[in-house]
């Protein structure tokens, strides 16, 4: 995989004093991957991410992104990735326009670019209405807009359908699929596991700051969805088959073809569970 | 330093300066009130002149004398932190050799008079000469144990006396013009900077500027460029009201420059440290009445050194020089001190703003 990778935190490690909030975290994110990073409150998504826009340095580990050390290269690093964090922050008095004309000229990005974005996000009609004025929803599309600006390699999103209605959560994910497909990388970190299924390539689940479980939304739902069939009986008992079992399985055919089958469910994916087991903690 | 970065941050500053009706409003309001000072403000120093008080006598005198060793020795201790003797030789003169005293000092000056005698000049600030009651009461009780501690066989001294309104002093209108500039400057530099960068940490602008192409010594310099100017210009439109012929003068401009980069060091040292606006303008506000207080007490007290620390300590003394043309050695020596308050206030301000100012 070696060059074909653009982000690679080695070990990472994070401290707060005798906190460890991130515990030698490795991943390799390659081009044009939907990543996600999924993990409840504390388990060091935030603390990554910090680290990954510079706002922290490792306590320990190494992290690259497109090969240049995080650390050593940060200035041309920054130029790499764009950042979407979950709070917005926007100069509330100018328009969404003059918002992204400044960050236009500190990026060095043509006028036009500003327009492309704002029409990317939806919000062309609304660019000359100052951001108090705008929706949490409208908000939050603008951040995406001024992360996309200068058409960044790397695309850091916190949290980035939260408060978004139905409709821009499509926009955004659309836009997020868009973007992969042109061979940008895109980071999000989330706690909501549909969000993760919806668009992510790969994902990583998080807690107390280790890694629990990498892999696909598919293959995690695979190897933990709970092969079972809750029964309803014609005559009102309740009863569960293991399709895992030979003899339960065996029953239940009979359960059906004898038509004492008032109802059948079979058990979903279930990511608190999931997580439950995975790491003996619920998920909050 | 990338200048397109430099000229989009500059931007930046000058629109969010236009969306602060608040901030605008001030300034229009000061230069409405220099205005008014320039227009209906009392020209006359000696009319117009700041009810004074004396809060240090000088007993000035051109030679050592058995009546100055008389009045040494027989200081009562209410007045003797009040009190100060200086030979002739100490004495500060402006360029035309005219002896300059202080705002808020008297002098009581002997020299040698007729027949062995003692020609005394009571200078008192303003128009009441009663300010210096204290002191005139101590000298004639003494000046009378003297002469009457002569041996018998010897003539008394005599002693002529006179009094003796100081000129100049602190009239309304320069004073009022050099509170202006100071406001003003400290306004931009001290409230309205802190107070617009923490406004912007607070909202996370400052953070996403930072993971611009900016780098924290583009921001840091783009903030050490605009208030500066922004400070300047405010301090000329001030000027330019009250005597315009100041913004010929050097020293002028050298007491200006230092008085905003040393403001401009308080200002971005208040904002590296403050989390939130609302502890910036604390911040601002605290930093402004504790050193008024401190400077108070040390005045009253006269506590030595500490208010050379100070840069509100210096400013007002070489500003109000700068516009009232009267610029002595002891104003150069603020300038200096000055100088050097500006210099290390900036250098903490950068240190601090480079380290943590802008997460």
């Amino acid at each position: 995989m070696g060059t074909d990778v653009i982000l690679r935190l080695d070990d990472l490690t994070v401290r707060y004093g005798a906190f460890v909030a991130v515990d030698r975290l490795s991943l390799e994110l390659r081009p044009g991957e939907l990543f996600g990073l999924l993990g409840p409150n504390g388990a060091g998504k935030s603390s990554s991410l910090r680290v990954l826009i510079g706002q922290r340095r490792p306590s320990g580990g190494r992290v690259t992104v497109a090969g240049l050390d995080l650390v050593r290269d940060w200035q041309r690093i920054k130029t790499l990735f764009g950042y979407v964090p979950d709070r917005e922050n926007h100069f509330e008095e100018f328009s969404g326009r003059r918002n992204l004309q400044i960050f236009a000229g500190l990026y060095g990005v043509p006028a036009r670019r500003v327009e492309e974005c704002l029409e990317l996000v939806e919000l062309s009609e609304a660019a000359h209405l100052p951001v108090r004025a705008y929706s949490l929803g409208m908000r939050r599309k603008l951040l995406l807009a001024r992360g996309l600006l200068h058409r960044p390699r790397l695309l850091y999103l916190d949290e980035p359908s939260a408060n978004l209605d139905i409709h821009s959560t499509a926009v955004v994910h659309g836009i997020l699929r868009t973007l992969t497909a042109e061979g940008v990388t895109v980071l999000l970190t989330t706690h909501n596991m549909r969000e993760v299924e919806e668009v992510c390539d790969r994902v990583a689940i998080l807690c107390r700051g280790r890694l629990i479980a990498l892999d696909s939304p598919l293959a995690l739902r695979q190897q933990h969805v709970e092969r079972k069939v809750d029964v309803l009986l014609a005559g009102g008992a309740r009863r569960v088959f293991d399709l895992d079992d030979d003899d339960a399985r065996a029953c239940l055919g009979k359960h059906v073809a004898a038509g004492e089958v008032a109802s059948l469910q079979t058990r979903e994916f279930d990511f608190h569970e999931t997580f439950l087991k995975l790491t003996g903690t619920p998920f909050e | 330093m990338r200048w397109r970065i430099l000229r989009a941050l500059l931007h930046k500053e000058v629109l969010r300066h236009l969306a602060n009706r608040g901030g605008i409003a001030l300034l229009l309001l000061l230069i409405a009130a220099s205005l008014l000072l320039s227009f209906f403000g009392v020209r006359d120093a000696a009319n117009g002149e700041v009810a004074p008080s004396v809060r240090l006598c000088y007993v000035d005198y051109g030679t050592p004398s058995p009546l100055v060793a008389h009045l040494r020795s027989h200081l009562p201790s209410e007045l003797a932190r009040y009190v100060e003797f200086r030979p002739a030789q100490r004495v500060p003169t402006d360029a035309n050799g005219t002896i300059v005293y202080p705002q808020g000092t008297a002098a009581i000056q002997i020299r040698p008079g007729a027949d062995g005698g003692y020609r005394i000049s009571f200078w008192h600030p303003g128009r009441d000469a009663s300010v210096m009651a204290p002191f005139e009461i101590w000298f004639w009780k003494e000046a009378l144990h003297f002469t009457q501690s002569q041996p018998a066989a010897k003539p008394s001294p005599t002693i002529e006396a006179e009094r003796l309104q100081l000129k100049g002093g602190l009239d309304p209108r320069s004073g009022m013009a050099t509170a202006l500039l100071l406001f003003g400057l400290f306004f931009v530099c001290v409230y309205l900077l802190p107070s617009l960068t923490c406004e912007e940490r607070e909202r996370g602008v400052l953070l996403a500027q930072a993971l611009s192409p900016a780098t924290t010594t583009e921001i840091l310099a783009a903030k050490f460029l605009f208030y500066p100017v922004l400070a300047l210009a405010l301090a000329v439109v001030l000027t330019l009201t009250y005597r315009p012929i100041v913004l010929t003068r050097p020293f002028f401009w050298l007491a200006l420059l230092a008085a905003v980069f040393g403001s401009m060091g308080i200002g971005l040292t208040i904002a590296s440290l403050a989390r939130t606006q609302r502890a910036a303008s604390m911040g601002a506000m605290c930093y402004t009445l504790a050193v008024a207080l401190l400077l108070f007490i040390c005045q009253q007290n006269r506590i030595p050194g500490l208010p050379y620390l100070a840069l509100e300590y210096h400013c007002p003394r070489m500003l109000h020089a700068a516009l009232t043309d009267m610029v002595l050695a002891s104003h150069w020596g603020h300038l200096a001190g000055a100088t050097v308050l500006a210099v290390l206030w900036s250098l903490l301000a950068a240190f601090l703003f480079r380290r943590h100012g802008w997460q």
